[in-house]
């Protein structure tokens, strides 16, 4: 089993985890369904944890500030 | 009297709408299948919203007319200001195609703290007001179901990221592949042409090189389609997909063009008298014609455009075969906020009229009505550069315009020469005199000006 096999079964089980409908006139591909199936939980992850570190360095950015002052 | 409401070739796609031209007016029907959706988003106010930040063409709710401009069978009508010129992904700069690249992911981003999305994700849908991109399609804006995934995603990739990552990965124009593939590059594609060291970006190896491995291997499979239709994206992860393009695409750069802004630098503009005459002949001519839309043909870095405007032209659109000139240009025009739209062109070969019946995107001819043009120090580059016969090339660039200023650089100017250096000259007919007889011949010589004595402006008027 190679790699892209793996990715595209680990892809295709995250993507039958849940189920929600979606309506469009576009076709979305497959390609790019596994994809979102799989990075979207990631993506989600990192950004929550971007968003935390934005602010735990806007905290110590604004002590900066004020001990100049 | 309103004109008749003539269909808009390009607009067929969404069933849920069609798009018509109507002289001054652009109107837009909403059908059975789009109206629910559309009320949401009209009634929650976020189209009006986006509309007044100037991120959304404006519109108006014209149903009430919708009988007496033949358009009875739609449920709702809306009316737009024309924007000045229409253009395409495949006739815009690196800077254009990033920024429509960012509204983009910007107005997903805004769209789905108001609970809607965008139904699409295609690059044809923004269009620029100056080198602000504005997004042009209202009926794209659809309530968010929670889950629902990125139905966009893999046009966002083959229409704004990878064209972006070519450049910028790649050091390779765009444009060419573009115009060929209406729909993009796809990242099977693209994934093909990134060498191994280039694949180690978490962006790369996501969205193109596994986005493009998944997609071939569903491909060949049959099996499990009607699963795909329930896939599930949190919207935790879609924000965060969002995010994470917005913050690779905001940093892309093109590495040949980063010296170029210090090369243009140093040409200041007014530098010699020369170009000061050249300066005050525009001038006199756009405040004669006062135009609504002038062309600059060969607009290099937006010096003689910019003065057309300071004269009084309403909007000008600048064409270049050199993209680093077009950087310069974008960066004065977003600095200073100007309606110049300085976008790509081979003279020698505009972009044709092509997608579905030829007609799904218009070609360079007939694009627009400018009321003026200019074309400084260009006519060379085709009657010479391109082999393109005086007189051809002459009736090129009057049938554009009704009147303009075209430079006339003489065989002895170190322009010419430049052009010459390498080739034996085949074009006896390339003369001065030839030229004003040519013209004088399709138009009327309002004025002509000496400004340098191997440099001749020639002020033409067809009527």
């Amino acid at each position: 089993m190679n790699g892209k096999t793996v990715i595209s079964l680990a892809g295709t089980l995250a993507m039958l985890s849940v189920a929600a409908p979606a309506h469009a006139y576009l076709d979305p591909s497959t390609g790019s369904i596994i994809l979102q199936a799989t990075i979207g939980a990631i993506a989600g992850g990192t950004l929550f944890f971007r968003t935390l570190l934005h602010r735990v360095k806007s905290v110590f950015s604004r002590r900066d500030t004020g001990a100049e002052k | 009297m309103s004109a008749a409401a003539v269909v808009e070739a390009g607009s067929f796609r969404d069933p849920g709408g069609r798009v018509f031209n109507a002289g001054e007016k652009i109107l837009r029907t909403v059908t059975d299948s789009a109206v629910d959706s559309f009320t949401s988003a009209s009634q929650s106010g976020v189209l009006r919203r986006l509309a007044d930040a100037g991120k959304l063409v404006d519109f108006a709710d014209v149903t009430d007319q919708a009988p007496a401009l033949g358009l009875a069978d739609a449920r709702v009508v809306l009316s737009h200001p024309r924007i000045p010129f229409i253009s395409y992904p495949y006739e815009w700069s690196f800077s254009l195609h990033k920024a429509a690249a960012l509204a983009h992911l910007d107005m997903q981003l805004s769209l789905l703290k108001d609970d809607f999305a965008l139904s699409d994700a295609t690059a044809y849908n923004v269009q620029f007001e100056g080198v602000k991109p504005v997004f042009i399609d209202h009926l794209s804006i659809r309530p968010y179901q929670d889950g629902e995934i990125w139905a966009g995603h893999r046009q966002f990739c083959m229409q704004f990221l990878n064209p972006l990552l070519m450049w910028a990965v790649l050091d390779l124009q765009p444009s060419h592949w573009f115009r060929g593939s209406l729909e993009g590059i796809a990242p099977e594609d693209l994934a093909k042409l990134i060498p191994l060291r280039k694949r180690l970006n978490l962006t790369i190896l996501t969205h193109v090189i596994a986005q493009a491995a998944m997609q071939r291997r569903s491909v060949k499979t049959t099996t499990g389609s009607a699963a795909y239709r329930t896939a599930r994206l949190p919207r935790s992860g879609f924000e965060g997909m969002l995010h994470g393009l917005r913050s690779t695409i905001a940093k892309l750069e093109v590495p040949s063009h980063r010296t170029v802004w210090g090369d243009y630098a140093g040409n200041t503009s007014y530098s010699t008298p020369e170009m000061q005459a050249k300066h005050a002949f525009v001038k006199e001519m756009v405040a004669a014609v006062k135009p609504a839309l002038l062309y600059d043909i060969g607009c290099n870095s937006g010096d003689y455009s910019i003065s057309a405007l300071e004269a009084g032209a309403r909007s000008v659109v600048g064409f270049d075969f050199d993209q680093g000139a077009l950087e310069v240009a974008y960066r004065r025009a977003a600095e200073g906020n100007l309606p110049f739209l300085p976008l790509w062109l081979d003279a020698a070969n505009p972009s044709p009229a092509q997608g579905w019946g030829q007609a799904e995107r218009k070609g360079f001819a007939g694009r627009a009505e400018p009321d003026a043009l200019l074309a400084l120090a260009f006519i060379h580059h085709i009657a010479i550069g391109r082999n393109v016969p005086l007189d051809m090339a002459t009736d090129w660039i009057v049938s554009q315009a009704p009147t303009g200023i075209i430079e006339f650089p003489h065989k002895s100017d170190p322009m010419v020469q430049a052009l010459l250096a390498q080739r034996d000259d085949i074009f006896p007919g390339y003369d001065k005199d030839v030229f004003a007889r040519l013209l004088g011949e399709r138009a009327r010589i309002v004025k002509q000006v000496d400004v340098l004595p191997t440099r001749t402006l020639f002020w033409y008027g067809r009527s």
